[in-house]
């Protein structure tokens, strides 16, 4: 087992998977310690409950494990876990909050040109963290999860594309709307201890 | 599970158990294959059925004339979105609509907006539907569907086949009168068309024995013709009796009776349909 943990540092997720796929299923331990913090904070943002977010973790990892087959290692593994984590989070917030998320979303119809995002360049990296964490609590669920992907778990459009299954443009632009609607609050809230 | 590194602990060495004690298994690689294989043919059949649905929707429409009626202008459009058949269209709407609920799962998909994949989905189906009805599938279909031969989609071809259609009536020309001619209709009704000044015409004359589409508001047995039009050649209008063949000389063959030694029809005047 030391063994392996000494050569799994030098591994990357993509190669790590591709061993599992292949049989060296004691390589699974490797992956769940690297994403479980990730995903764990990931879910935290959408249920509040701690035994909901044990119970959806191991859920989670569990379909890692059983469809690790269909992951192609030639693509990207964070945004397939984080598809899997979506796909788990949509399903334990149906349970729980009983309520029926949208099917068709009319962002995804049209083309968008996508913008350069100078909220990062304007604030600090801590700074921008600090204010999503804010900001999140008044952002509607369709802005939340891109915000939070976005500037917390620092994907990129493309791999956000991939994990909602939506086009790239239509991530962009949602970022934006996302990011304009953090602005307002953030005012506001700044405003309110002024 | 209060402790986080207890807890990360803890969940990697409850998958692992899981997965040696076999709890957990991997899905095989050929469940995922197969997977997709399903998604692409649903999304295949569902495009082809599209399709069949639009070249039916066309022939349909062209076989009755219906197609050709916006050339007469506010009038033709008018019939032809009254004629339109809203049921098969809503149909294909569902079947695109399903179709890029499948293509959805495809990257290359989703990576676009909708509109790209549901217009390039919408252009197949057009064109190809155009297409398909410039081949004999739909008339050899007809036809089977006729002598019984087609169970599922036959009662499609004779209920959409020649629909009763307002404002817009065929039949062969019976006889010459004053201000026009009488038609005696598939129904088996003779009619009297009314000419007049602002009826659009064929440009040959009309005789008796020919096949005509009229376009016109009825009144009992009484039509006000606003356009007169040479039926489809390619529709069979009298499926009972061999269709009057153009007419060359004097020695006009009867509606009624063909003379014995009348050419064969050519190949699309074969096509039969009920008119219950």
């Amino acid at each position: 087992m030391d063994q392996i943990s000494d050569g799994v540092e030098m591994k990357n997720d993509e190669e790590i998977a591709r061993l599992i796929q292949s049989g060296r299923v004691e390589f699974f331990d490797a992956l769940v310690k690297r994403y479980e913090v990730k995903i764990s904070r990931y879910a935290r943002k959408f249920l509040s409950d701690k035994d909901d977010i044990g119970d959806v973790l191991q859920d989670i990892f569990i379909k890692v494990y059983t469809n690790i087959k269909s992951f192609d290692a030639n693509r990207k593994f964070s945004s397939w876990i984080y598809r899997i984590a979506h796909n788990e989070l949509v399903n334990a917030l149906k349970k729980r909050k009983n309520k029926i998320l949208p099917l068709i979303d009319l962002d995804i119809f049209l083309p968008y040109n996508i913008s350069k995002d100078d909220f990062n360049k304007n604030n600090d990296q801590q700074d921008v963290k600090k204010i999503v964490e804010e900001c999140l609590g008044q952002l509607t669920e369709k802005y939340k999860e891109i915000i939070i992907l976005y500037y917390l778990e620092e994907l990129s459009y493309k791999e956000i594309a991939d994990i909602l299954q939506i086009p790239v443009s239509t991530a962009g632009i949602r970022i934006k709307r996302g990011r304009e609607m953090m602005q307002s609050i953030h005012k506001n809230i700044k405003h309110k201890y002024e | 599970m209060n402790n986080p590194e207890e807890n990360k602990q803890s969940l990697s060495e409850i998958m692992i158990s899981k997965i040696k004690t076999g709890e957990i298994k991997m899905k095989p690689k050929f469940y995922f294959v197969l997977k997709l294989l399903l998604l692409l043919l649903g999304v295949i059949v569902l495009t082809f059925l599209a399709l069949f649905l639009v070249s039916f929707i066309i022939f349909s429409l062209r076989v009755n004339g219906i197609l050709a009626s916006p050339k007469a202008g506010f009038w033709g459009f008018k019939i032809l979105f009254s004629s339109l058949p809203w049921v098969l269209i809503l149909g294909v709407i569902l079947l695109i609509a399903t179709s890029e609920l499948f293509a959805k799962h495809f990257p290359f998909i989703y990576r676009r907006p909708v509109l790209y994949s549901t217009l390039g989905i919408i252009l197949i189906v057009i064109l190809g539907g155009f297409i398909i009805d410039r081949t004999n599938l739909h008339q050899n279909l007809f036809s089977m569907a006729k002598r019984g031969e087609l169970r599922i989609v036959g009662p499609m071809y004779k209920d959409f086949g020649l629909p009763k259609l307002q404002n817009v009536h065929y039949g062969i020309v019976e006889e010459i009168t004053e201000d026009g001619f009488t038609i005696e209709t598939p129904r088996d009704e003779e009619i009297a068309i009314i000419i007049s000044s602002n009826t659009k015409l064929p440009d040959n004359e009309i005789e008796q024995g020919e096949a005509l589409l009229i376009l016109g508001k009825r009144t009992n047995h009484t039509v006000k013709a606003y356009e007169v039009r040479p039926a489809n050649k390619d529709f069979d209008f009298f499926p009972d009796r061999a269709r009057p063949m153009p007419q060359i000389n004097e020695n006009l063959p009867s509606v009624n009776q063909p003379p014995d030694n009348s050419p064969a029809p050519p190949n699309g005047y074969q096509l039969q349909i009920d008119f219950e």
